[in-house]
């Protein structure tokens, strides 16, 4: 018998079995109208699709836990076609399709730590950190003195990434990147 | 609302919170302990001293409902219930001068039930035929198909028209229909409805209110009804509180109305606050 969560015990974080993939609870509430029935109303996320859905339960009734598990790999190299990690307690290597990568793809150079969610003890989802370095490995030539316009161009990073950035951008600078967004934050110094 | 009621010839009464009954309402739970239960509003217990010649009497007490658990609901919350003699229009009258004292609310706006429901649902709740009213539940969310039309207008209300009740002036929605009357009784000029009110302010359910029943046989009735609607629901049945039925049988109640409303909330409607934990220091008893 699979481990279940009743009502009365959901609480945002929860990872839970809903329409058969996995999600995690976003927010519950216990609702009870005038003198009627009580009810719990969730809104959750489909580990699978990334999509929010809501859902209203009868007080009382039962979901399947999932057996999702956020923990943090080494990612190690991309053949094409998967993506492989390595659990850096372990040694144990993880292999990740396209699909768990959700296009961070861009962001990962070898050794990077990563978030990881299992689902069934395989890849579910890869986090890059949310602020990556990574090297400029080409741009147009800076153009000094004409950061007050705000202008902007393309540098493409060594991960393959391209990302706008400010016209003051060399080669070979290193740039830090904000993952959840796309967009450079600031230069690094070397 | 000491002084409010006082003012008004209300007596202020206490009745024990541990009892040897559970309730019979479908939708609570009694808290057990101590070889009974603690009560879930002091309502049966009123009734007597109102059938023994009490006269107007309120009361402002701990009530304990298990499981209930959330942004609006404790398990453990405090009531203020008052009933004064005659029909619902002086209890009505009285609420809102009530709000507006405490809360500095404009007049509340009256609406029925059955014009609300036919505002945000679109069908009439007194005459649509119940496959209808539950299908439309199901569509709209409900958890499987409704039990029975109580569950399927008591849902769709919450859905789709209490979001939008007592945003400019407190609303007080009338004559609910007879399937969720609880102890309410008929209305004279129309048996699809009953004399229950409740009271919407702030995004927040503060008040629900009655005409009281006085007739024992329909109380008895009422109470086989939820009986069965427990046990289908895998329920323990109640034993109906003979004690209260006896006094509704002789001497009887007075023709009373009367009125619950939940504490808690009308200090977070006072103060604003969006959860219940905002205005209660300590809340820490066991959900479950």
């Amino acid at each position: 018998m699979a481990n279940t969560y009743a009502t009365n015990e959901f609480r945002s974080g929860l990872k839970v079995l809903l329409d058969s993939d996995p999600c995690v609870l976003l927010d519950c509430e216990f609702v009870k109208p005038g003198k009627g029935q009580a009810f719990t109303r969730i809104r959750y996320r489909n580990l699978k699709t990334g999509r929010v859905l809501d859902k209203t339960f009868k007080s009382g009734e039962k979901v399947e836990a999932a057996d999702v598990l956020d923990t943090e790999m080494e990612f190690l190299y991309s053949d094409g076609g998967d993506w492989h990690f390595m659990d850096p307690n372990t040694y144990e290597q993880y292999s990740a399709a396209k699909a768990a990568l959700g296009g961070h793809e861009k962001w990962l150079l070898q050794g990077m730590t990563c978030g990881v969610t299992l689902y069934n003890d395989a890849i579910l989802l890869i986090h890059p950190p949310h602020f990556v370095d990574l090297k400029v490995v080409e741009t147009e030539p800076g153009i000094r003195g004409d950061t007050a316009t705000g202008g902007s161009k393309n540098a493409t990073l060594e991960t393959g990434a391209v990302v706008r950035v400010p016209l003051f951008i060399e080669v070979d600078e290193t740039l830090r990147l904000d993952t959840r967004s796309g967009e450079y934050v600031s230069r690094v110094k070397n | 609302m000491r002084a409010f009621l006082t003012a008004r010839g209300y007596q202020e009464v206490e009745t024990p919170i541990l009892g040897p009954h559970a309730t019979p309402d479908r939708h609570l739970e009694s808290v057990p302990a101590a070889g009974g239960f603690l009560h879930t509003s002091p309502e049966f217990a009123m009734k007597r001293l109102l059938a023994a010649g009490s006269g107007p009497i309120f009361q402002v007490v701990k009530a304990f409902r298990a499981g209930e658990s959330g942004r609006h609901h404790a398990v453990e919350f405090t009531i203020a219930e008052w009933y004064r003699l005659g029909p619902l229009e002086g209890l009505l009258r009285e609420m809102d001068l009530l709000l507006g004292d405490l809360l500095g609310t404009p007049p509340a706006e009256r609406r029925t039930y059955r014009e609300l429901f036919l505002a945000g649902v679109g069908v009439d709740p007194l005459s649509a035929p119940e496959e209808r009213l539950r299908t439309l539940a199901e569509a709209h969310g409900h958890p499987g198909r409704p039990d029975d039309r109580a569950a399927a207008l008591d849902y769709l209300f919450s859905r789709l028209v209490e979001p939008g009740l007592g945003t400019r002036a407190p609303a007080i929605v009338t004559r609910f229909p007879a399937p969720l009357a609880a102890l309410a009784r008929l209305s004279d000029d129309d048996s699809r409805t009953a004399e229950r009110f409740e009271v919407y302010w702030a995004g927040l359910e503060l008040a629900n209110g009655y005409d009281e029943l006085q007739d024992p046989e329909e109380h008895r009735r009422r109470f086989a009804t939820e009986n069965r609607a427990r046990e289908r629901a895998g329920k323990p049945a109640a034993h109906p509180d003979e004690r209260f039925l006896a006094a509704l049988e002789h001497p009887g109640i007075p023709r009373c109305s009367g009125v619950a409303l939940g504490v808690d909330r009308l200090v977070m409607a006072a103060l604003g606050a969006s959860r219940l934990d905002e205005v209660v220091a300590f809340r820490e008893a066991p959900d479950n």
